[in-house]
């Protein structure tokens, strides 16, 4: 059978499966509560007088279905790979040369642009993905503390700004501009899709990380706020 | 039927008596309902940290038994969500109740 029920003999095997893509420190929270849940349910099983086998089979029985309980763990909480992207979005934002070449990218797509008389749209979106989203994911970064009830700041955090803005560099400035040469005019319509292909991957990962800081909105990786003097 | 959506006002309202641990909350909500209501842990404990990410309920760690445990009690903005969410059920189900039995 291909999706074969994992067997699980212990609470140890329970948790592992339950958490295994969770990230600290969710992962340790749950494994705590679940574990102290697991061992009142065994003594009330005991009392209730069952023998040690049987109240640990029923207690386990009453974890509940642990493919099921992965899914609404990994629902809620952040993965190891999200988190993995937020902890590189993050030092990647914090580098002052990165934003450097973010900045030189953005003079040599206005120069593109002028030449092209692009509208104004296209210079604005530049603009916002080139200078002004990196800018104050730097300054976030470097600040190291964004707060949940901060909805703008935890979603710049999870855009990956920098990697937005050299894709918005290749998707809107460069393959419009790139000369193709003559023996190659028949790739032009399949330039066109890559082009159509990059603008969907740019939208797919703007979704990804309005998720993403849905997520953390929610949960509970934040420093708590110091109370106001 | 699905019941998945009514856990958190039940946790509130099991908060309401004073703060409780998710195991015993699990069994009030259980005994309470004569069984009816019977949440997983992987229910449980995201809708627990769920209501507390919305500030609803706090959670604090005590030792018992050499094992550490961790209790939920209701904050202030819990109590009032609590009101507001019971009002909405009882409009709710009156409703409902209305409409079934017109319908019998």
């Amino acid at each position: 059978m291909l999706f074969r029920k994992p067997k699980v003999q212990n609470v140890s095997e329970w948790l592992e499966a339950a958490t295994r893509k969770i990230a600290s420190p969710a992962r340790e929270r749950i494994r705590l509560e679940i574990e102290a849940h697991y061992a009142e349910s065994v003594a009330t099983h005991l009392t209730g007088g069952l023998s040690e086998n049987d109240a640990q089979m029923a207690a386990l029985a009453e974890l509940g279905d642990v493919r099921h309980a992965a899914r609404r763990f990994k629902r809620q909480y952040l993965t190891t790979r999200q988190a993995q992207h937020l902890e590189t979005s993050d030092k990647n934002s914090a580098n002052l040369f990165y934003l450097g070449v973010l900045y030189l990218m953005f003079f040599v797509s206005l120069d593109k642009l002028r030449s092209s008389s692009s509208s104004a749209a296209t210079l604005v979106f530049l603009f916002l993905f080139q200078v002004a989203l990196p800018t104050t994911a730097f300054y976030l970064a470097r600040r190291k503390t964004v707060y949940p009830d901060e909805w703008l700041p935890v979603l710049i955090r999870c855009c990956n700004a920098h990697a937005l803005g050299y894709l918005s560099f290749v998707v809107f400035t460069v393959p419009p501009y790139v000369d193709l040469p003559n023996a190659a005019l028949h790739m032009a319509k399949f330039f066109n899709w890559e082009n159509a292909a990059l603008r969907l991957f740019f939208f797919i990962r703007l979704a990804y990380a309005l998720r993403l800081a849905k997520k953390l909105h929610d949960s509970q990786n934040y420093p708590e706020r110091p109370a106001s003097s | 039927m699905n019941f998945r959506g009514s856990l958190p006002t039940l946790i509130l309202q099991n908060l309401r008596s004073g703060a409780n641990h998710g195991y015993r909350i699990a069994q009030d909500i259980k005994q309470k309902s004569k069984g009816l209501l019977d949440f997983k842990e992987g229910t449980l404990y995201p809708a627990l940290h769920a209501l507390e990410g919305k500030g609803l309920i706090k959670s604090y760690t005590e030792q018992e038994n050499g094992r550490t445990r961790c209790y939920y009690k209701l904050t202030e903005k819990g109590k009032t969500a609590l009101d507001r969410e019971k009002q909405e059920w009882l409009r709710f189900s009156g409703a409902i109740d209305m409409i079934l039995q017109e319908a019998s």
